[in-house]
Formats: C-alpha cells, sequence, structure tokens
C-alpha cells in the first residue's frame, strides 16, 4: 500500500533575499528594482536586437558547438613540429659541437697571476 | 512481486560484450598500429632550405660522410656543416657559383644568418645517445639512417623507437660492422650466416656490451 504524505503548504515568504528591503517587500525596493534594470538599457540598440532576432539560445549552441568541433577535432594539430638544426655559418675553430672547449689561460691577482683551465661549456653549435 | 527487469534484459551481458569486442578491438588495433613510431616518424621528409641531394655528393661524386658531418667520430652529437664548409666548394668562382638553388648558402656566407635546416632524426631529450661511441665501434651510419646515399631528399628510414634501439642492444652481432666499412653506404654483408660469424667475432674481440638497462640511456 502506497503511503500517502500530507506535505505541509510551502511558506510563500522568500527564503532568500538581495536585500532586507525584498525580505520585507518594501516600498523603497519595489521603486529601486524597477529603476535598476530599465528596458533596453545599455544592452542592444534597436537594429542590432533585429539582426540577431534569429538567434536563439539552441541555434547559438549549435553553432558554437559546431565551431569548436572544428577547431579541435579539424586535424588543426595532427602536423609535425618542425624542429630547426642552426650550424655556425663559420666555421668556429677549436670547437667541437657537444664537447667542452678547455684552454689555458690566468687570472691577475695581487700575489701574481692564477693559472686556470676554463671550460667553455656552450660549444653546442646546433639549438633546436 | 513483479519481474523488475524485461525478458530481453537477459541478452544484455552478452550484447554488452559483443559492442564492447566490436568497438574496442579496432580501436586497440589502431592504437597498435598508428600510434607507433614505425608509422608516425618512418619517411618524414620535410622540406629543406636548401635542396642538398644526398645522392649527388655520397653517390655520384663519392665525399665521404664525415667531409660535412666532421664530428661524428669524436662527440656525441653528429654536427651539420657550416656554411663555411658549403662555401668550400660552391664559393665564389667556383662549382655552380651562381646556381639558383645554392642562393640560401650565399646569402647565408654574406650576411652571416645560418642556415635554418629542419631536424628529421628527433631523439627525445629522456634519451641519451652518443654518436661517436657508436661509429667507432663497428655501428654504420647505415645502421640508423638507411642508405643516405639513395636519397635525393633526406628521410627518416628507420623508427628510432626504443624496440628498434634494444633490438640491436641485445643482439649486436647482427648489425656490427668491420670498422673500414663504417662510413661504406654500399657495403653489405655477404649473407646472414657471415655477418653473423663477423658480428660475432667483433663483439668478442672489441668486448662489445651495450648497455640494456634503463640507465644505459635514460641516464
Amino acid at each position: 500500500m502506497k503511503k500517502i504524505f500530507n506535505h505541509p503548504l510551502r511558506d510563500t515568504k522568500p527564503t532568500s533575499w538581495r536585500t532586507e528591503g525584498e525580505r520585507i517587500n518594501s516600498a523603497d525596493f519595489a521603486e529601486n528594482l524597477a529603476r535598476e534594470f530599465p528596458t533596453g538599457s545599455g544592452h542592444l540598440s534597436q537594429e542590432e536586437s533585429q539582426e540577431i532576432e534569429g538567434l536563439t539560445r539552441r541555434n547559438f549552441v549549435r553553432l558554437m558547438g559546431a565551431a569548436t568541433a572544428l577547431a579541435s577535432g579539424g586535424l588543426a594539430a595532427c602536423r609535425r613540429p618542425e624542429a630547426h638544426l642552426v650550424p655556425f655559418t663559420k666555421s668556429a675553430e677549436w670547437t667541437i659541437p657537444g664537447k667542452f672547449l678547455y684552454y689555458a689561460s690566468a687570472m691577475p691577482s695581487p700575489a701574481g697571476a692564477v693559472p686556470l683551465t676554463p671550460a667553455r661549456i656552450k660549444t653546442i653549435s646546433e639549438s633546436l | 512481486m513483479s519481474n523488475f527487469f524485461p525478458r530481453w534484459a537477459n541478452w544484455l551481458p552478452l550484447q554488452l560484450l559483443i559492442c564492447v569486442l566490436v568497438v574496442g578491438a579496432p580501436v586497440t588495433l589502431g592504437v597498435w598500429y598508428y600510434f607507433t613510431p614505425k608509422y608516425t616518424r618512418v619517411g618524414y621528409q620535410p622540406d629543406q632550405p636548401v635542396p642538398f641531394s644526398h645522392a649527388l655528393h655520397v653517390k655520384q661524386l663519392g665525399m665521404d660522410c664525415r667531409y660535412c658531418h666532421s664530428f661524428v667520430e669524436v662527440a656525441a652529437h653528429s654536427n651539420l656543416p657550416t656554411t663555411q664548409t658549403c662555401i668550400n666548394c660552391h664559393g665564389t668562382g667556383k662549382i655552380l657559383a651562381n646556381s639558383p638553388r645554392l642562393a640560401p648558402v650565399r646569402e647565408s656566407w654574406a650576411t652571416g644568418q645560418p642556415i635554418p635546416w629542419v631536424q628529421i632524426h628527433r631523439l627525445p631529450d629522456y634519451a641519451y645517445f652518443n654518436h661517436a661511441v657508436h661509429v667507432n665501434r663497428g655501428v654504420s651510419c647505415y645502421s640508423c639512417h638507411g642508405a643516405v646515399n639513395e636519397m635525393s631528399v633526406v628521410y627518416e628510414a628507420q623508427s628510432l623507437s626504443m624496440k628498434w634501439c634494444l633490438d640491436c642492444h641485445r643482439a649486436p652481432e647482427n648489425f656490427l660492422r668491420p670498422p673500414a666499412e663504417i662510413f661504406n653506404m654500399n657495403w653489405h654483408p655477404d649473407s646472414p650466416a657471415y655477418q653473423l660469424e663477423m658480428g660475432t667475432k667483433f663483439k668478442a674481440e672489441w668486448n662489445i656490451n651495450p648497455p640494456i638497462t634503463c640507465g644505459g640511456c635514460h641516464r
């Protein structure tokens, strides 16, 4: 046997409100509400609203869906990205691409020159 | 208590199974075939800024690979020739000095702007590869790059997939060459049996023990 529930009547008072005025339904609020969004304020001019008259919400979703599908599934990203190898124009003496270049040098100091064997690390001439 | 499910629902598990098989099998096979380097990489042949022909330079004129790729024996990276290398032969008053096909080379030489060659063989950054160690130990250019001497426009001949690397690392005797024939693109072993015999000999004599652990390449 199916149970019959007798739900209490719904309270007609609003359960949520924007301002205190709406809650108590004051005259001030009614006046402001009417003034807040006057018809046609800043939305569309007469011509514009005529132009997009055929554009219903469903049409809009249809068009946007088609555009997204074309953009993402339209094989736009199927090409392999091109990478470039860029060698020197003029061969650099003593450098071997990919290897350190060690050379003799010296650093001056008050006590005399400090001998150094620095390494040039960036000898790869070919960037990607 | 009445039946919750209609009679046709008895067939539902079987129908679902058939549907999964019919949809799943092509997807699996498709990914298996199309999502592999063998399909996506092999045959990649981009347009190069200069229509350089390996077939002409290597096959007809008999140039060595190392004239242009000069550091392949000493460095991990096999370099491309600098514009200066091209100009050695194609400079003013030399071979085809006024050819329109060489205009980008002349322009590069005059302005100092390098020629942006399009990379074909591209290993991921997480894989370490050393050209010198392969070339010096009996792996020919041919094994990885194919018959470049036959290519008028270079394309990728091998997949360069990890399985392809491991095929050789697990059994290098199938690919090793005599050291004198490394850069000889026309050399081929007389027979598979000879290749195996020779390869086994080189592998033992040179103590070739290619890494097949992860850290060998992904270091």
